[in-house]
């Protein structure tokens, strides 16, 4: 028996040094570097930890920039991010993060309607760098071995797939060279093109708290119709598809309540946030998207006393295009603005001292008359 | 729920069988219960919407506006295999073959045993029922043959089947993109697939049977060897093959009643072999399709003086070429596909021998992708290399001759193959799926 566990394991090792060779050759054909090993514990902790924190899915990723706070904030946000990696990513952090830290946790409808992140969910792979193994949920191990402990038994198919997108790309680019070029007169006017003369117009510094009050004062309007059809997409993703509905809600409020009570017990201070979403969207979803979406479910959960600050239609945001990515999305515009908005609500609450408004309140230049 | 089923199933068949034993007076009515309860279950669960939805197909041909129901539930994982293997116990004890084991631990082993409850092969009874009952101990010679059995059955799924089914299942997912000689090499292409699909489960199975100290039935014997259809079906599924002649192909009279009676019973358990691989038409035409050769190829043999001779290349040729045909059956998702592919196929014959047709058509099988090429072509030559070789000799045998070095070699370059040449997903067996 000892005999054939050794050659076994001699036989292994054999295949490993193999493995090992041709994965040598395939990242210096692709000039692929090695990448870090994964954390397989919680962070160590630092001289000057996080004294704020941001978790959330790409609504907070994009909505909130802590760029003009004078403070050491942390981003564990993430696209499509649910509450169960938000509470797994605070831990992961957890030694990193100060006693009295605000964190701020974006409760959104989609918060609450997302389906749960199971464990053929694609986006796990996300976290694999990000998160000690057993911090994932519902851990994928097959894949989570392949990709971070032994990424080179993975080299002959990451070659094959990269030969097979060259080739791909080849022959679409020799079938554009075949293809007739248009015409000018032939070219049609891009959404891009009729957007860019409103882009041209606002070149402004927006951590400028003046300029941002003279922005939302005069709301760049409604006009692309980019907006439109991203919030008929977003439609149909959440009404039609099996992603997102009611029958999760009850699952996602255990997952905040445990968020919450995780960041308490940690003698953190979680705030809840709601982020806005364009009024292009909100006119064209369902009226219950506001009620029966968040605030029902924020009624039902236990918060724990935990401060709700509502942003979702407050300081004319959500009427301005110009501050939006997408119909949900706000862009980096958008972010300065809120974050700013955000910051003077979390300050005037006594979460935070004045001292770390780090924004410029510098008079805007009158225009010549 | 349904190791529910696998256990209800145990202990209904387990008592029946004992009942036959303890009143043999009974053992008619015993055995047809249980006949009745295994098939009903899965007819039930295999058949019941294949057959509403056939049903209510004809009623609409007749303008009867009945529409049957259907049900919406997974098939219970391996119930085709573990069903026949149960209904050919209770036969084999209602005719006293084999006696019906009294310790139900043992019994249930026989039917769920780990290695072949998904897929096979279909166990009989007086083969497995002693092994469990014997004694093993650790044996170094039959570990390191279950090992070399499992990790070749590994490379035969992994390497084999998955890289072949890359073009297989891109014919048969864009089927109006193709015509002509690409049908004809996807076709091909599948039926090395199926086998290496198959006999990697097979020999993975009786691999780890083997580590554990039991020799599971063997089901494959070079199969595309074969030098006529009816030979074919003695090396393809044996397990399934041979329960077919023994439980059904005899007891209908076999070839004891004429000619005539003989290619009724051959259609007859055909077309029920076909159906037992799914619930689908072009299964059942698949099956016919067998029957059908295979009433010919005996009619010809019983009606002509004395046996033609015929070069062994060119009738194992001819088999495979019937072989190709009715694979085609098997690997449409439906009539029209299968239809579309025979019509297509010869579609311009005449470049078949031009080499610019020839290369136009395999660069637009592989995309004009030459690593892909590359592997297809390694995947084909060595399972058809395999298949030469381990005609002669088993393959065990053959490895155990070489020189360490070359033994040790190839071990440490089938499993790197299995890691670097394995496809991202893995895909489910073919025939995990009846």
């Amino acid at each position: 028996m000892k005999t054939l566990w050794l050659k076994i394991l001699l036989l292994i090792g054999l295949v490993m040094a193999l493995c090992l060779l041709f994965d040598a050759v395939y990242r210096s054909v692709y000039q692929q570097a090695y990448e870090p090993w994964p954390p397989l514990w919680f962070n160590r902790p630092i001289d000057q930890p996080y004294q704020i924190v941001k978790v959330g899915n790409s609504h907070a990723q994009s909505g909130i920039t802590f760029k003009k706070y004078n403070l050491k904030g942390l981003d564990l946000s993430g696209v499509a991010q649910r509450f169960v990696f938000d509470l797994a990513l605070l831990k992961q952090y957890s030694r990193q993060i100060d006693k009295n830290a605000v964190v701020l946790i974006p409760v959104t409808p989609i918060s609450f309607s997302h389906r749960k992140a199971d464990r053929n969910d694609g986006l796990q792979g996300n976290y694999y760098g990000r998160l000690a193994p057993f911090l994932i949920p519902d851990l994928k191990w097959d894949d989570y071995l392949q990709a971070k402990i032994f990424p080179f038994v993975r080299s002959g198919y990451l070659w094959r797939q990269k030969y097979a997108d060259a080739v791909r790309d080849r022959i679409a680019e020799e079938e554009r060279w075949q293809e007739p070029s248009p015409s000018p007169q032939a070219a049609p006017t891009s959404l891009a093109t009729q957007s860019a003369a409103v882009v041209a117009t606002h070149t402004f510094d927006f951590f400028n708290v003046n300029f941002m009050a003279r922005e939302l004062a005069h709301p760049s309007p409604v006009d692309s119709y980019k907006y439109v059809d991203n919030m008929n997409f977003i439609f149909h993703k959440w009404y039609e598809t099996e992603e997102f509905g009611t029958q999760y809600f009850a699952g996602n409020r255990q997952d905040l309540e445990r968020l919450i009570a995780y960041c308490l017990q940690q003698h953190w201070r979680p705030v809840l946030i709601t982020i806005p979403v364009s009024q292009v969207l909100m006119d064209g979803l369902l009226d219950d998207y506001l009620p029966k979406y968040l605030y029902d479910n924020l009624a039902q959960t236990n918060t724990r006393g935990v401060e709700y600050l509502d942003f979702s239609q407050k300081n004319g945001i959500a009427q301005d295009m110009f501050l939006f990515g997408n119909a949900d999305h706000l862009n980096d515009n958008g972010a300065a603005v809120f974050s700013y908005y955000l910051l003077r609500e979390l300050i005037q609450r006594g979460y935070l001292p004045s001292a770390v408004d780090g924004y410029d309140y510098t008079p805007l230049p009158t225009a010549p008359k | 729920m349904y190791a529910l089923l696998i256990f209800a199933i145990t202990v209904v068949t387990y008592g029946l069988a004992r009942c036959m034993e303890a009143f043999p007076e009974r053992k008619k009515i015993s055995l047809t219960l249980g006949l009745i309860g295994i098939f009903g279950i899965l007819i039930f669960f295999k058949y019941f919407n294949f057959l509403s939805l056939s049903l209510t197909d004809i009623f609409q041909v007749w303008h009867w506006p009945i529409q049957l129901p259907t049900f919406h539930y997974l098939l219970p994982i391996g119930i085709s295999f573990y069903s026949f293997q149960v209904g050919g116990y209770l036969m084999d004890v209602f005719r006293g073959k084999s006696k019906a084991e009294q310790n139900f631990g043992v019994y249930a082993l026989f039917v769920a045993f780990f290695p072949i409850v998904t897929s096979g092969p279909i166990e009989r009874a007086g083969h497995l029922i002693p092994q469990l009952l014997a004694k093993h101990h650790f044996d170094y010679a039959r570990t390191i043959s279950g090992l070399q059995l499992f990790v070749f059955g590994l490379f035969k799924k992994l390497v084999i089947a998955d890289n072949l089914a890359i073009v297989v299942d891109r014919v048969f997912n864009g089927l109006p993109n193709f015509k002509g000689l690409s049908l004809l090499i996807a076709v091909g292409l599948f039926s090395w697939q199926i086998y290496a699909d198959f006999s990697g489960y097979t020999d993975m199975a009786r691999g780890i049977a083997r580590i554990l100290g039991f020799d599971i039935l063997e089901n494959f014997k070079c199969p595309y060897l074969a030098t006529s259809v009816r030979d074919f079906w003695r090396r393809w599924h044996i397990s399934l093959s041979s329960w077919f002649r023994d439980y059904l192909y005899i007891p209908l009279g076999g070839s004891r009643h004429g000619l005539a009676r003989a290619c009724l019973n051959t259609l007859i358990v055909f077309v029920l072999c076909g159906l037992w691989h799914g619930a689908a038409w072009t299964f059942a035409w698949w099956g016919l399709l067998h029957g059908v050769i295979l009433a010919v190829e005996r009619v010809a043999t019983t009606i002509l003086p004395k046996q033609i001779p015929v070069p062994k290349l060119v009738a194992i040729l001819y088999t495979n070429l019937l072989l190709g045909i009715t694979w085609v059956f098997f690997r449409s998702s439906n009539l029209n596909d299968a239809i579309y592919v025979m019509r297509n196929s010869v579609v311009g014959v005449r470049n078949f021998i031009s080499p610019s047709y020839i290369w136009a058509t395999i660069s637009q099988l592989f995309k004009t992708n030459v690593m892909e090429m590359a592997v297809v072509g390694f995947c084909l030559i060595t399972i058809v290399s395999l298949e030469l070789v381990t005609s002669r000799y088993p393959l065990g045998r053959i490895i155990r001759r070489q020189h360490f070095v070359v033994r040790w070699l190839t071990y440490s370059l089938v499993m790197a193959s299995i890691l670097l040449l394995r496809q991202s997903a893995i895909t489910k067996f073919i025939y995990v799926q009846f």
